[in-house]
């Protein structure tokens, strides 16, 4: 008898826990959520995303990270259709392209909704999720530009590795001290075919006054400027005048890693990165003022949401959003900075092993750069192979042109786009 | 007597019908995306919204576009590169291997081995094996007294990276392909070749070379058609640079569709790649046509 009620409590029970378990997953909507990480960061955000489910489990969430190019392919391809993402990831000089099709949705009341407030952002991070006056982002984090400084390279030759760069005399100075010819080590990486190339040169270029890359109306070069000469000269010096840079250099972050240069200028990802490395010591610095007033050119990645007709979805994707702006301390630990002032200033936060790296880049909030935040950026923007001004800095840095020769050709090029 | 069959189970009974399924998919995933492509040229096509017609416009502004004309260049040069050391490089690694030698199936292996890595692993691989400070060619050149060449970073010398990385992965298919030629040449006429004294050089020019003439034919058309293709190997390696040097037909026409979103444009590119390839084709095809006469 004893035996028949526990047969039967147990069936019953497995009953419910099977109906619980239906119901649980009738209940429980699938999103998809897509980003172009491929480095550490990607499994930061994966670990968000796997908190997020743990603390919803009504929602899942298919996480699909590839390189950007790729991701914006799928997007397109999928856009309108079901298989679409719900959210999506995207650099701030991305939202121009899709916002214009009419392919993202306006977030300023989402925004407000959510107590994603402006109060809450870097101003000019979020002065970076407009398009023609109307919100499409919210920033999940920004990615100034600062030096990478080898440590014992420095101590080697006799310079303080705290050493601010804050004059062109002082940067100059530092590198030709750390400049061995006869070693064939170099002061500072500046590369031949990397789009950092472009970002260095915006920087220098934003450090003068009068320094624009357009002019105000945002639909004619500016940047065939003197300043912008001035800007891509010193770099040209930096190679062939002061030899403090190695010629046709592929691999700057390699060359860095092998002690061939003693700096390196790269974004807060590359953090984790040199975590890993075993003997090397690095400082960091923010990116050099050699010209008038500090100015970094610098990225962003946004969370934006397409459009679709879906309403539970849309709810869904939102609340991810949310989560991942609000939780990301993990977001910086994988070597992004998290655009929340409230995340950046909280304690978990502070005390990431890096956090002192981390500060370098923080402390740059003021005077960033993001490259023009309109549709044509695709086409002559630093992330754009074939860019006209991309190549007219490569063709500089070949001796092939003089500055003004090649900025010139950039500027009726950039200008023959606006025609279009 | 023979009943004769109607023409309904003639049909029926065709053998024609083992050839629908692939026709099915020909026409599908062949056939209709190119007829769709010249459509698709016509248009002034986003990746939102229905398109404008806009006639042979696409093709104008085409004519008009320097990168385009630097890209087919490029795309030109590339074969003349890879194709005369694919096809003469392939015959000479097939006569070798036909060979009675030692270790000759692992040297088979070795050959052919490349062509089964995906283009992405060998498009990294070879920027590792080029890279100007810290690759291993190099360092090698380095034992000659040979500078440092920026093999991927230069414009004079990056196409040439490309050609060496795809001559690497290619050639052993083309080696393939003329080894089962070399299978089918008679026997007795090299015999007869060599009975009448005839020096292997003349075995050669004579004997083999006549009789492998349908394979010659596949394989410089094949290396044509993959070379005025080549894509994978740029985008891993040079991503079209430095300064355009390395930007071919193919990369254009993705930038224009997939960075720019200018997909009828990228449909104009593809459909001239398309005419250029068919007109080299039927060139080769008259040439050899020509030879047998």
């Amino acid at each position: 008898m004893k035996r028949s009620i526990g047969k039967l409590v147990g069936g019953g029970l497995a009953v419910f826990l099977l109906l619980f378990g239906v119901a649980l997953a009738a209940d429980q909507i699938t999103i998809r959520f897509w980003g172009g990480w491929t480095g550490p960061d990607k499994f930061g955000m994966e670990k968000i995303v796997s908190n997020f489910m743990g603390e919803n489990p009504d929602i899942k969430v298919e996480f699909f990270t590839a390189p950007w190019t790729e991701v914006f392919t799928k997007f397109s391809t999928t856009f309108g259709t079901p298989a679409g993402p719900d959210l999506l990831a995207m650099h701030v000089s991305d939202i121009a392209q899709f916002a214009s099709r009419g392919m993202l949705m306006r977030v300023e009341e989402i925004a407000k909704q959510n107590n994603l407030l402006e109060e809450d952002f870097p101003p000019l991070v979020w002065q970076g999720q407009f398009y023609e006056g109307r919100q499409y982002g919210i920033p999940l984090d920004y990615h100034p530009l600062a030096v990478y400084k080898n440590v014992a390279m420095f101590r080697s030759v006799g310079v303080d590795p705290g050493i601010a760069f804050d004059s062109k005399e002082v940067f100059l100075d530092t590198l030709q001290k750390l400049t061995q010819p006869e070693k064939q080590q170099y002061a500072l990486a500046v590369g031949i075919n990397h789009p950092h190339t472009m970002r260095y040169w915006y920087g220098w270029l934003f450090q003068q006054e009068g320094g624009e890359f357009l002019n105000e109306e945002q639909n004619r070069a500016a940047f065939n400027s003197e300043q912008g000469v001035a800007a891509l000269q010193f770099i040209y010096d930096l190679l062939y005048t002061y030899k403090v840079a190695p010629l046709h250099e592929s691999d700057i972050d390699k060359d860095f890693l092998t002690g061939r240069v003693a700096m390196v200028i790269e974004g807060p990802w590359w953090v984790p990165g040199v975590r890993e490395q075993e003997n090397l010591e690095v400082l960091l610095a923010p990116f050099p003022k050699v010209f008038d007033k500090p100015a970094v050119w610098a990225g962003s990645h946004t969370l934006t949401l397409p459009k679709q007709a879906n309403q539970q979805r849309i709810t869904a994707a939102i609340k991810l959003l949310s989560y991942i702006v609000n939780h990301s301390v993990e977001w910086g630990n994988a070597g992004q900075i998290p655009a929340s002032l409230r995340v950046i200033q909280s304690e978990a936060y502070r005390n990431l092993p890096d956090y002192k790296h981390f500060k370098v880049f923080i402390d740059q909030a003021d005077c960033i750069h993001f490259e023009p935040l309109i549709v044509q950026n695709a086409s002559f923007g630093s992330d754009n192979q074939m860019s006209p001004v991309l190549n007219a800095i490569f063709s500089v840095l070949l001796g092939e042109k003089s500055a003004e020769e090649a900025l010139d050709q950039a500027a009726e090029e950039v200008n023959a786009l606006f025609m279009e | 007597m023979v009943m004769k069959k109607g023409i309904g189970i003639r049909i029926l009974e065709s053998p024609l019908w083992f050839l629908l399924p692939y026709f099915l998919l020909f026409c599908v995933f062949k056939l209709g995306p190119i007829i769709a492509n010249f459509v698709v040229s016509g248009y002034d096509l986003d990746i939102v919204g229905e398109g404008t017609f806009v006639g042979l416009k696409n093709y104008a502004t085409l004519l008009k576009d320097r990168l385009f004309w630097v890209a087919l260049k490029n795309t030109l040069y590339y074969l003349g590169l890879v194709g005369p050391v694919n096809v003469i490089g392939g015959l000479f690694l097939a006569l070798l291997l036909n060979h009675h030698i030692r270790g000759r199936t692992i040297a088979r292996t070795a050959v052919f081995m490349p062509y089964v890595i995906m283009v992405t692993v060998v498009g990294v691989l070879w920027r590792w094996i080029l890279e100007s400070r810290h690759g291993i060619l190099n360092y090698y050149l380095g034992f000659f007294g040979i500078e440092p060449v920026p093999w991927l970073t230069s414009p004079s010398t990056a196409m040439i990276g490309i050609f060496i990385a795809s001559a690497w992965w290619t050639i052993g298919y083309n080696t393939v392909i003329f080894l089962a030629g070399l299978q089918d040449v008679p026997r007795e006429l090299v015999e007869a070749a060599q009975i009448d004294g005839a020096s292997p050089l003349r075995k050669l020019i004579s004997v083999i070379l006549p009789c492998l003439r349908p394979t010659t034919f596949f394989v410089v058309l094949t290396t044509i058609i993959y070379s005025l293709q080549v894509f994978g190997q740029v985008y891993t390696m040079t991503g079209g640079g430095p300064r355009y040097a390395t930007l071919t037909v193919v990369q254009y026409l993705y930038i224009a569709g997939f960075r720019l979103f200018r997909l009828g444009y990228s449909a104009t590119v593809s459909a001239v790649l398309f005419a250029v390839i068919l007109a080299m084709s039927l060139g080769v095809l008259r040439f050899l046509k020509q030879t047998v006469d």
